[in-house]
């Protein structure tokens, strides 16, 4: 009737505070995202698009995507994401896998978020993709999803929340609700807009810190950040977009900050 | 922009003309006519008989908007979800839109006449008129509202891996609830006022009795039942604008908390 997907890397309880191994940032090889030759183009000069971006996101990889505004790095996102149709290239999620329903995990700039529903309510919308027909008819979700989803909620620090509705809180928590409803999902590629814009750097950090916690349990990422010190801190790459079109890629660390302040002007 | 207007204020004077404003024989009978018939639209004192037709006639009334607005919003809320374009794609949203218009278009009292041919006099017609058309204005209140959804949360849900329905159960529908609760209480508003104008094709209410004392030629009653439909419209009136305050998010709110 009912079928949870396995991921990989699912693990089979709970898990409590997780110490994080000081080792190589990247997992070699298998590849989390290929996108070949992408195209998007709004009708009629209206906003940029994208054209022929190549990106191959390995599995456990951060890539940030930074760019001057205008210069298609949400457009990116959503046609990497599905929300946009592509009007050329291939996008290819985990090749050679099989298919499942929300392999791509997607946050984006404003979250998403059902205001009106409940932190708890909105992390399950992340199970979605593992929930029968019968189910949803009726609201129902399985108990394990919903005990994974409060086990998340403890874990980004809202435990005390999960029954308040999101309209009523603040921007960090939110920001929160929309990272945990990503995780229970378990996707294989996530791919966040930029979500931390209107939080301070300190408070950015530890979302961020957060985030990668859960994805060196080998979810391959791309980013959009304007903030460079979080691009060099958080991703292995850095993607710089122009015109829609990918003017150069970076090791993370040899990026200083003369070198962004041009490619981002 | 004065020759604009210059145009217009000829079109008034000539229509006002053509239709017969200038007649200055009928307007001198209506001014005779206002003086002769003033005091018979003194209303009339409430005894007891006329006030338990008064309060027959209001509860009837009530409960004929009632039942119309709630059966019609059943039936509506649901076909407006088909309707959305974002949520069905184009064909199926084009055709349920349509047949919405359809609904909407034949008024309540054409809708009522229909039925009283099958159910004969009574308020079972007046109910059922109210429901249909009912059905195609809450209807395109309600995907209009669904088709303005703030596309982030569509596309964020879509992404989980939902499925189509799954998006329209846990998302669109819960954004739009307010929504669809503001358009039912404006259609009820609106379906105590239609209600009682199918009381003059015999369908039952205030409409009734208002019918009942025109062709008594019994003014006095006549005016004293419009001012109670007066009232009763205001009493709504006040009553919706408080459980809007009291239940819905208004817009500010709903912008400010994000």
């Amino acid at each position: 009737m009912m079928s949870l997907s396995r991921h990989p890397l699912e693990r089979e309880t709970v898990p409590g505070p997780t110490p994080v191994p000081a080792v190589a940032r990247t997992v070699p090889s298998e590849p989390a995202l290929v996108a070949r030759d992408l195209s998007f183009a709004y009708g009629r000069g209206r906003g940029q698009g994208i054209h022929h971006v190549n990106l191959t996101v390995a599995r456990g990889e951060t890539v940030a995507v930074m760019g001057p505004n205008g210069s298609g790095k949400t457009t990116l996102l959503k046609v990497l994401a599905g929300v946009r149709p592509r009007s050329g290239g291939a996008v290819d999620v985990c090749p050679g896998a099989a298919r499942r329903r929300g392999q791509v995990g997607y946050i984006p700039q404003q979250l998403g978020l059902v205001r009106t529903r409940s932190a708890l309510e909105n992390v399950l919308l992340g199970s979605l993709c593992r929930t029968g027909f019968a189910r949803s008819l009726f609201g129902l979700y399985h108990p394990e999803e919903i005990a994974k989803a409060e086990a998340l909620l403890a874990r980004v620090g809202l435990a005390d929340k999960t029954a308040r509705r999101v309209g009523e809180l603040s921007g960090g928590e939110r920001q929160r609700v929309a990272i945990a409803r990503t995780f229970l999902q378990r996707p294989d590629v996530l791919l966040a807009d930029e979500f931390t814009s209107n939080l301070d750097i300190v408070k950015a950090g530890e979302i961020l810190d957060v985030m990668r916690e859960f994805t060196r349990e080998g979810m391959g990422t791309v980013l959009v950040f304007h903030n460079v010190e979080l691009a060099r801190e958080y991703a292995d790459r850095i993607l710089f977009l122009r015109e829609g079109r990918v003017a150069e890629v970076h090791d993370a660390r040899t990026v200083t900050h003369e070198m962004a302040r041009g490619l981002l002007s | 922009m004065p020759a604009a207007v210059l145009v217009l204020a000829a079109l008034v004077v000539y229509s006002l003309d053509d239709l017969g404003f200038f007649d200055q024989e009928r307007l001198a009978r209506a001014g005779e006519n206002f003086v002769r018939y003033a005091p018979e639209f003194v209303p009339a004192p409430l005894d007891d008989h006329f006030q338990t037709l008064l309060w027959d006639a209001i509860r009837e009334t009530l409960q004929m908007a009632f039942l119309g607005t709630l059966l019609g919003a059943l039936i509506g809320l649901p076909l407006a979800v088909l309707a959305a374009r974002p949520l069905t794609g184009p064909v199926v949203s084009r055709g349920v839109r349509l047949f919405l218009a359809f609904v909407r278009t034949v008024p309540s009292l054409v809708w009522a006449l229909f039925f009283i041919i099958l159910f004969g006099l009574g308020p079972i017609p007046g109910v059922l008129g109210i429901t249909l058309y009912t059905v195609g204005f809450v209807g395109k209140l309600y995907y209009e509202s669904l088709e303005g959804l703030d596309p982030d949360v569509l596309e964020a849900v879509r992404a989980t891996g939902a499925t189509r329905f799954q998006l329209v159960r846990h998302a669109a529908i819960p954004e739009a609830a307010n929504a669809a609760v503001s358009h039912i209480l404006y259609a009820f508003e609106y379906n105590i006022r239609a209600s009682s104008v199918l009381g003059f094709v015999g369908a039952g209410g205030i409409g009734l009795l208002l019918d009942h004392y025109k062709g008594l030629l019994d003014y006095h009653r006549l005016v004293t039942t419009i001012l109670v439909l007066f009232a009763l419209v205001v009493a709504i009136d006040a009553a919706s604008r408080f459980i809007r305050k009291r239940y819905l998010l208004q817009a500010e709110t709903a912008a400010g908390a994000s």
